[in-house]
């Protein structure tokens, strides 16, 4: 050998940032840090629900529509005089254990799907078709209808989120897939005796799950919208079991005489769906770089 | 004031971008140069150096985090850097023109190019008065009358626009301009395109063009006939040319002068046959004699530079000290990294180099190219008889290949020459298996190959393996270099366990010239020549017996191309490797090749010893390549 | 182009087989059996039988099936069960006031949206840019139904100027008509309108950063026309397709802002047609849905290709 080994391109101050995972930079911008911020202070409400609260959230006092500061209801009591901040707080808990539950349910099977359409052409025909019908059922009308197969409740709500999010989650890593397969790196791990088994989890898959991420923010906030929506609609969870959007679409008739019933539920449902959309944004831009 | 005034005065140009993080980094510094009427200046610089910074601020138009920190740019005297952006908008386009280095993206694809003509030719309607009754005459003189009184016309109406956009497509040497209007620019052949940019800059009729490497996307033949253009364009209009490319085949063409950046800095300017022959800083004599030469035989070695052009972070205003290429210099002394050295006066030219000024360093003639040992090519490790490869896009289908056939001995370079879309890489990704081949017969030590089972492709891929063109794009961004390297390895079940594997790593990353210390970095933290040894490391992992690169230097930089074509060559001598080394530069491949194939339209028009082939070649389309590049000691001596 | 719509029909058709399948299942699959229902709790068994043959309930899921697409083909949508009326005549005019509401909604995303994405993309006073940033977030950070109660609270009953609910036609009563929709129609389109500006914004920001928009800017293009002859033309091909999406979204959408709103559309007979196993209108009603949303789909396409030559072209 007669070369010279050549000086490193160091650049000191961005290999250190650069050695980070994209997700903790997004994290740390003012954006992101606002963000998780409020998700955690919600959620944080929610799980501390009981230890918060001083009254069951079903639980019913002569004194109804009381405003707030009064004695023993900080927020005041509801149209039945159930205390209203366990509500909140106790509509908390159940929106996360549905949310929680269904947009992860959704994006592991929409990701399934995606996988699946990986492996053969024909299967990508078929999984893509499927895609296209529940994207073409009107998300409300879908929801009418499973409630009235599985009944009102807990199940039908998280069902019709994870119906809903599959094609979403579905697409996004399909065309993810697609735009890695066709990049050079792969080329070059497939001529080095890479196979295809290792080929998709080590190289294909870790390069496309950066858009996933910020989708699963996203689809947070939508699921928080469509569990309120079907309780509007009454057909979401049962009353007198609280959720944020039971609670606050109880409250819409009180909204001019009474809008301090309505404005814990929004809040909450405010603060949450900010938090959510902010890390959402913040991974967006961090992601993208 | 004897001398006639010159049309563009940039004296301390100085720009800044501002990082992500905030902090500014200077990517041009004290910038001063002139042009005169009429003149065509090169600028002559590596990555990084400073170039096309410099003619986006001549006009203003960096992008958001870039502002001009200092100097001034003056333009028939009128200060540009301060002036308010109306001013500026009424010199844009009537006053400098600009063309730029892609010309795929550089046209917007959703409008006709008749509507882009005719958006440029509405803007420049109203004329605007501009300088001083002074410069008149000057202009008058350089207009021919007719082109004068058609300009007044031009703006008024639709159909004048029309007919004037009609007179500069044929201007630039479109066909049928009057029909092609109304299509769009993904009609169009990439040389076209680049005309059109061209017709779009001298549409407000400037009195200077600044072309931004206006034929690096382009192949040589058609980057011939743009220069040809940009030059009968000079004498016919008068228009002043800033070429800005780090071609320097294409400044000994076609310039006057040239200014040689690096770093931000301009280190040398003069005479292009001054600064070509007689090279001041070193350099520019390095650069020059990176430059591969058509005259060069067949097993000699390239010349290159050291290390790689510094990085925009190297150069940031905090911390930087000395001369900005003392680092690479083998001539620098202990002052070269302490002080910044000034650009002087040196015979009709300037420098900026201490040792140069003084006289303790003296340039030295190009050296003469020393020959390669290498062993005489042994037996037949690949053939391909009558391979053929179609691709299907739509309705339409297009013959990639079309009955290639070759062969490959141990211990030789095979070089494939050929214009984009000749079917190079796709012969490479065929006898690399990367895709399968539709018709022949691929033969890897006499067995039959083509279509291996399963089992046998993994055979097949341990013996042959590829080097990609870009190196940007072909190392997964997610793994550390170590882990590329390492995948060979563990595919082909070639280390036993970690700590082997760790070694084996460690010794390939040696192997091609790295650190081991690289193994634990991310490819990002790579230069382009670096990342293209991880590259070659990673093809060597399986111990292959052939290596396929396709356009492994296309992607760098001058001084750093000759560093890993030497790796290639030295490493072909060491292992007994058999090269297929595919490139679009005849002289590259006529210096590291035995033998070479010529390759237009999807077949081998020509094949031969490389030496034979470059001096007595038998194909047209051979000649025609031949003479299509450019070579700068030829055209300077001529 | 009409070989482009040719290529897109076929996928289209199947997605269309295939909900009317689905719709089918999902109806036999709710508990209960619309005949005894019908026949009220105290019905005999002969009653409810005597209905189920009249309904043809008691034939094979497949003979049912079949029956049900074959009039549907001869365009036969039949008598609903339980609502009253004929289908037709019953999701015709669902149909017409849904439509009124969805395209309502429709020019005010593209009016909104526009103006939020223009603005976004090219204000040069931090100001707006935050007001813009602000509207876009708050419109998706606030649930739609609480949107809808607040204008109705801010418009109805603060200021007076505009009804609560309620629904009038266009044909009898233009005026009157655009009355009622206005609330409705921005309750539904708001969500839409701020995913809309920030993607237009997204697309504007890009292409102005784009190669061919310095070509123009050096050759002296003014800034006006960069942003309108050169940027947005470039962005709009991507924000056509998501506003097809945002056409389902708004269907979907419209079921709820009928129930806030009042509004007798499609969302109200579906409510109706569910809760009472009306067969015949649920399931006509939920394949026109589709049908809607496939065809949208397919002129998504279209306009698509017409925005961007290279399509055109392949």
């Amino acid at each position: 050998m007669t070369l010279t080994t050549p000086t490193p391109h160091q650049n000191k101050g961005r290999t250190r940032k650069s050695r980070r995972s994209p997700y903790l930079t997004a994290l740390t911008t003012a954006r992101g840090r606002t963000g998780l911020l409020l998700v955690l202070l919600v959620a944080l409400a929610g799980v501390l629900a009981p230890v918060l609260s001083g009254h069951a959230p079903t639980d019913q006092s002569g004194d109804t529509l009381l405003p707030p500061l009064s004695a023993g209801h900080p927020l005041g009591t509801d149209d039945l005089g159930r205390d209203l901040l366990s509500r909140v707080l106790y509509g908390i808990r159940a929106d996360l254990g549905i949310i929680a539950v269904a947009v992860p349910l959704g994006a592991a099977a929409g990701c399934a799907c995606a996988l699946l359409a990986a492996v053969h052409p024909v299967v990508d025909t078929v999984v893509q078709r499927a895609f296209d019908l529940v994207l073409a059922f009107p998300g409300l009308i879908l929801a009418l209808a499973v409630t009235a197969v599985l009944g009102p409740g807990r199940t039908p709500v998280i069902v019709v989120i994870a119906v809903a999010e599959i094609p979403v989650f579905g697409r996004q890593l399909r065309a993810g897939i697609l735009v890695q397969r066709g990049r050079e790196y792969v080329a070059a791990a497939r001529v080095g005796g890479t196979g295809r088994a290792r080929l998709l989890t080590r190289h294909i898959l870790p390069n496309a799950t950066d858009p996933l991420i910020v989708q699963l923010a996203v689809s947070l906030t939508v699921a928080v919208f469509i569990e309120g929506a079907m309780s509007f609609l009454g057909v979401g969870v049962r009353p007198p079991t609280p959720t944020l959007g039971g609670v606050l679409s109880q409250s819409m008739p009180y909204l001019s005489q009474h809008p301090n019933y309505a404005a814990g539920p929004l809040l909450a449902v405010t603060a949450l769906v900010l938090g959510l959309s902010l890390l959402a944004e913040a991974l967006n831009r961090e992601v993208r770089r | 004031m004897t001398a006639e005034p010159a049309l563009l005065h940039v004296r301390d140009l100085n720009v800044e971008f501002t990082s992500p993080d905030g902090t500014p980094l200077r990517a041009v510094r004290d910038v001063s140069f002139t042009l005169r009427r009429g003149e065509t200046l090169a600028v002559v610089g590596e990555s990084g150096s400073g170039k096309s910074t410099t003619a986006l601020a001549l006009t203003r138009m960096l992008p958001g985090n870039g502002r001009i920190a200092g100097g001034e740019v003056r333009l028939d005297g009128a200060e540009l850097t301060s002036a308010p952006e109306e001013t500026l908008r009424a010199v844009r386009g009537s006053r400098i023109g600009m063309i730029f280095q892609d010309p795929m993206t550089s046209l917007n694809p959703v409008l006709t190019i008749g509507r882009q003509l005719d958006e440029v030719l509405r803007a420049h309607a109203p004329r605007k008065e501009r300088g001083e009754a002074g410069e008149q005459p000057h202009r008058g003189d350089s207009h021919p009358r007719g082109t004068e009184r058609r300009r007044r016309e031009g703006g008024t109406t639709r159909a004048a626009r029309r007919a004037r956009s009609v007179e500069l497509l044929s201007l630039v040497g479109i066909p049928e301009p009057e029909r092609r209007l109304d299509d769009h620019p993904h009609q169009f052949s990439g040389g076209q395109r680049q005309r059109i940019l061209i017709a779009l800059a001298l549409a407000g009729e400037p009195d200077l063009l600044v072309a931004d490497e206006p034929t690096t996307a382009l192949d040589a033949t058609v980057q011939e006939q743009i220069l040809d253009l940009l030059a009968d364009l000079g004498r016919t209009t008068g228009v002043a040319v800033l070429l800005i490319t780090h071609n320097m085949g294409v400044v000994a063409r076609s310039c006057e002068r040239v200014l040689v950046m690096y770093g931000g800095t301009v280190v040398e300017e003069g005479a292009t046959r001054d600064v070509l022959t007689r090279p001041r800083h070193p350099y520019t004599a390095g650069l020059l004699a990176a430059v591969p030469r058509l005259t060069s035989p067949s097993g000699t070695r390239l010349t290159g530079i050291p290390g790689s052009p510094p990085g925009l972070e190297l150069l940031g205003t905090a911390g930087h000290r000395g001369c900005a290429f003392a680092a690479r210099c083998t001539v620098a002394q202990e002052r070269c990294r302490t002080e910044v050295p000034v650009l002087v006066a040196a015979g009709a030219g300037r420098v900026a180099c201490g040792p140069a000024t003084d006289g303790t360093y003296t340039p030295v003639a190009l050296p003469e190219a020393e020959r390669i040992e290498r062993p005489a090519p042994g037996a037949v490790v690949l053939s391909a008889d009558g391979i053929r490869k179609t691709y299907r896009r739509g309705r339409r289908t297009f013959t990639a290949l079309d009955d290639v056939s070759l062969t490959l001995r141990a211990g030789e370079t095979l070089g494939i020459v050929g214009e984009s879309g000749s079917g190079k890489s796709t012969l490479a990704r065929v006898l690399a298996h990367a895709h399968p081949a539709d018709a022949g017969t691929l033969r890897l030590r006499g067995d039959d190959v083509t279509r291996p089972r399963r089992r046998a492709l993994h055979d097949v891929r341990r013996e042959v393996q590829m080097v990609f063109q870009d190196p940007y794009a072909s190392l997964n961004p997610r793994l550390t270099v170590g882990e590329i390297i390492a995948e060979p390895l563990i595919a082909f079940g070639l280390a036993a366990d970690r700590d082997e594997r760790e070694r084996r790593v460690a010794a390939l990353l040696g192997q091609v010239g790295l650190d081991p210390s690289a193994a634990d970095r991310r490819p990002r933290s790579f230069s382009g020549g670096q990342r293209q040894r991880i590259g070659i490391a990673r093809a060597l992992a399986p111990q292959p017996a052939v290596l396929i690169c396709d356009e492994p230097v296309s992607a760098l930089d001058v001084s750093v191309q000759a560093q890993i074509v030497n790796l290639l060559t030295d490493l072909q001598r060491d292992l007994g490797l058999a090269l297929v080394f595919i490139a679009h530069d005849l002289a590259v491949v006529r210096q590291v090749s035995h033998r070479i194939a010529v390759m237009h339209h999807g077949r081998i028009v020509e094949t031969g010893p490389a030496d034979a082939l470059c001096e007595s070649p038998e194909n047209p389309y051979t000649r025609a390549l031949l003479s299509a590049a450019p070579d700068p000691a030829v055209l300077v001596a001529a | 182009m009409t070989r482009y719509l040719l290529k897109r029909l076929p996928s289209a058709l199947l997605v269309l087989a295939l909900a009317s399948f689905v719709v089918f299942s999902i109806l036999r699959l709710i508990p209960g059996d619309p005949a005894s229902s019908l026949a009220g709790p105290d019905a005999s068994a002969e009653t409810v039988a005597a209905i189920r043959a009249r309904l043809g309930l008691d034939e094979p899921l497949f003979t049912q099936y079949a029956h049900w697409v074959g009039d549907l083909v001869r365009g036969d949508l039949g008598p609903s069960y339980a609502i009253g009326g004929d289908t037709a005549s019953l999701i015709g005019d669902g149909l017409a006031a849904t439509a009124q509401l969805t395209l309502g909604a429709l020019v005010l995303v593209v009016l909104i949206g526009g103006a939020l994405g223009i603005a976004g993309a090219t204000a040069r006073r931090g100001w707006v840019r935050g007001a813009v940033r602000a509207v876009t977030t708050g419109a998706l950070a606030v649930p739609p139904y609480v949107t809808g109660v607040l204008l109705v609270l801010v418009f109805a009953v603060a200021l007076g100027v505009l009804p609560p609910g309620g629904h009038a036609s266009f044909l009898d009563a233009p005026d009157l008509a655009v009355q009622y929709l206005l609330l409705p129609a921005l309750c539904l389109a708001l969500p839409s309108a701020a995913v809309l500006g920030r993607y237009l914004k997204d697309g504007i920001e890009h292409a102005l950063a784009e190669d061919y928009v310095r070509t123009a800017k050096a050759a002296g293009v003014a800034p006006r026309r960069l942003l309108w002859r050169h940027a947005v033309p470039n962005a709009l091909p991507p924000v056509v397709t998501l506003l097809g999406m945002q056409t389902g979204h708004l269907l979907g959408g419209a079921v709820l802002v009928e129930a806030i709103f009042a509004w007798p559309g499609l969302g109200r007979l579906a409510e109706q047609g569910l809760t009472r196993r009306d067969y015949p209108v649920v399931q006509d009603l939920l394949l026109l849905l589709v049908a809607v949303f496939v065809v949208v789909q397919l002129l998504t396409d279209l306009v698509y290709a017409w925005l961007d030559p290279r399509i055109r072209w392949e």
